[in-house]
């Protein structure tokens, strides 16, 4: 059985400027993301996240490649737009209308007008107290909340949610998370949703893609990703020895680390590329859960006292910071 | 359709402070004028005894806005309220929204039409209240308010219902004209003001073109330049407005001593309306290869 595609980009490239000031934006991407799924996209400041949605909602042309909604080109295609509901880049609103009177502006532009479904929405995303004062006045997270109820009218099947929780208050961010997760699992939606907020991501995607300069450089379950870079802590005395002994299986290199880290190395292992770092309290080996019984075997063989090895839970924020230096060292 | 009128009117009648300082200060104006004239009537016999010499008459009275927006002073205007409508959408980075909701070109062309219909609606307020406040002010001051109904030669009324459509039409036309310069300001420059600068300055860069052409004709002694200003929407604005209101055509003075004649009805009629669809298609032309990154 074919796979449901919500959105897919097929060598989508987008260069602005001309000549010697062209700079390439987005470069050869390809993205799918099957319907009914949370779909992560990250990226470092100007990697080029908005640019994809910008090309996804047919604000801008594609220098080359294509980007596809639901299997068809969004390019000059305003009927399959009304499938997709979006907030990029921040909310906006005519300021001399209230957020009520915004939200009914744009769909009647639409032409989904529906008075009490835009009532729905506005509570739903907690703003109905504050819906009749003009935009104008409006905090960034009030913008945004009422962004997220203007990406939801006209029951778009895919929501494209552009850094939701910028300027939200934690309880708002909390809430934001609820109701993404409640688009996918109650009410059968897609999101893609590109954010800084990376333990929200975490928490509330299936699946990301980090993109660097415009290009993918890793794509995948989140708990996947997270697991190809697990890391062990081994608490050992003495501690010198224990680095080194680990060093001889692991390290190729010594580097000194800043507050709290003495040392940072990057070794190959046989079977996947490793790093570690010794920090005051013990030593941080890039490896898997499945490593452990390997690492302790090296140690008691040297005559080392274990107080602790266990895996260390790292976060898609690590993984990202990560993912991006690597690219940077690259 | 409708719901996409509707928007687009809610948006520029929302914007108060806009659509009073650039259209509803006409009808504001007329209605402040006539709220003084009934003090001076209440209070002066010789403003009384002036209207009853010479009463106003309805017809002249329901005409006259009309003649307020076909001239370069209220086309730059109109232009400027347009720039508002067509770059406040960069400025406000509105856009974003708009177009994942509906398609390039019905959104352009909407706000075309509901601009336009916007001011007509003004001025057609305009109208009512000049309409009526000056008979108002002939009734306090004990006048009449001619022509009655009953004095009306035959074909009158339709004559003038027919110049009252000339007029109504005309002025749609004009703020089309404006609307369209201002639109390719907003286009050019995403933001208002720089559209108020374009707007305004096409407007009145109309007449600069009859002084160019002047100049012209006299370092080359060759009156056929003269003949460029007849392609200008200025001159066939100005031009149908006078064939409707007097029964003869607009002739700038400097080019009587050249032998010509202004253009009939019929070509300046085709050449607006060459001008709007052309200036309307170059709009959304523009518009749907533009790259909306704001």
């Amino acid at each position: 059985m074919s796979t449901v595609l919500a959105l897919e980009t097929r060598g989508l490239t987008k260069d602005f400027g001309r000549g010697k000031k062209r700079v390439r934006a987005v470069n050869h991407l390809d993205l799918q993301v099957e319907a009914g799924q949370v779909y992560g996209f990250l990226g470092p400041n100007g990697a080029g996240k908005t640019t994809t949605i910008r090309i996804l909602l047919d604000l801008v042309r594609a220098t080359q490649g294509e980007a596809l909604l639901f299997g068809q080109r969004a390019y000059r295609n305003p009927a399959l737009l009304k499938r997709v509901g979006a907030l990029v880049e921040g909310a906006t609103f005519y300021p001399y209308l209230t957020g009520r009177q915004n939200l009914e502006v744009l769909a009647r532009t639409e032409g989904t007008y529906d008075k009490a479904q835009i009532a729905r929405l506005i509570e739903r995303v907690g703003m109905a107290d504050r819906a009749d004062r003009r935009a104008g006045g409006y905090s960034t997270g009030m913008k945004q909340r009422m962004g997220v109820a203007a990406a939801l009218m006209g029951q778009p099947e895919l929501i494209i949610l552009d850094e939701p929780t910028n300027g939200l208050d934690p309880a708002g961010i909390q809430e934001m998370r609820i109701l993404v997760r409640e688009l996918v699992e109650k009410d059968g939606k897609t999101v893609f949703l590109s954010s800084h907020m990376l333990n929200e991501v975490e928490q509330v995607c299936d699946r990301v893609a980090i993109i660097r300069r415009g290009e993918i450089v890793r794509e995948g379950a989140v708990s996947g990703l997270l697991a190809e870079q697990a890391r062990v802590r081994v608490d050992a005395q003495p501690l010198e020895k224990a680095y080194a002994i680990l060093c001889q299986h692991w390290t190729t290199h010594y580097v000194a680390g800043g507050s709290g880290v003495l040392a940072v190395d990057r070794v190959e292992a046989p079977r996947r590329e490793v790093s570690q770092e010794v920090t005051h309290s013990g030593i941080l080996v890039n490896a898997a859960r499945e490593d452990i019984p390997q690492i302790a075997r090296k140690l008691i063989e040297a005559n080392i006292e274990i107080f602790e090895i266990a895996p260390e839970r790292q976060s898609l924020e690590d993984y990202f910071l990560a993912v991006t230096s690597e690219e940077n060292h690259a | 359709m409708l719901s996409l009128f509707r928007a687009e009117w809610d948006k520029i009648a929302g914007n108060r402070i806009t659509v009073a300082a650039f259209v509803g200060i006409f009808p504001i104006s007329a209605f402040m004028l006539l709220v003084f004239a009934g003090i001076a009537v209440l209070v002066s016999a010789t403003f009384r005894q002036n209207i009853v010499n010479a009463p106003p008459n309805w017809m002249e009275q329901l005409l006259f806005p009309w003649v307020i927006i076909n001239t370069e002073i209220g086309r730059a205007i109109m232009a400027a309220f347009a720039a508002d409508v067509f770059g406040g959408e960069y400025q406000r980075q509105m856009w974003k929204n708009l177009l994942q909701r509906r398609g390039r070109s019905a959104i352009i062309l909407n706000k075309f039409l509901t601009m336009a219909v916007f001011v007509l609606a003004a001025f057609l307020l305009m109208c009512v209240i000049i309409g009526i406040g000056v008979g108002l002010l002939t009734a306090l001051a004990g006048a009449a308010y001619p022509p009655a109904l009953s004095d009306l030669a035959p074909g009158e009324l339709e004559r003038f219902l027919r110049q009252f459509g000339a007029q109504a039409s005309i002025a749609f036309a004009a703020a089309l004209v404006a609307a369209a310069y201002a639109a390719l300001g907003g286009i050019f420059t995403r933001s208002i003001l720089g559209a108020v600068a374009v707007g305004v300055l096409l407007t009145l860069a109309e007449q600069g073109v009859a002084l160019v052409l002047f100049i012209l004709n006299q370092i080359a002694e060759n009156p056929d330049l003269l003949r460029l200003y007849f392609f200008t929407p200025g001159y066939n604005l100005a031009n149908l407005s006078t064939w409707s209101q007097f029964g003869s055509g607009y002739l700038p003075p400097y080019m009587t001593q050249y032998g010509f004649t202004p253009l009939p009805v019929e070509a300046s009629t085709l050449l607006v309306i060459a001008w709007l669809v052309g200036l309307m298609m170059l709009c959304v032309w523009l518009f749907r290869r533009q790259d909306i990154t704001s």
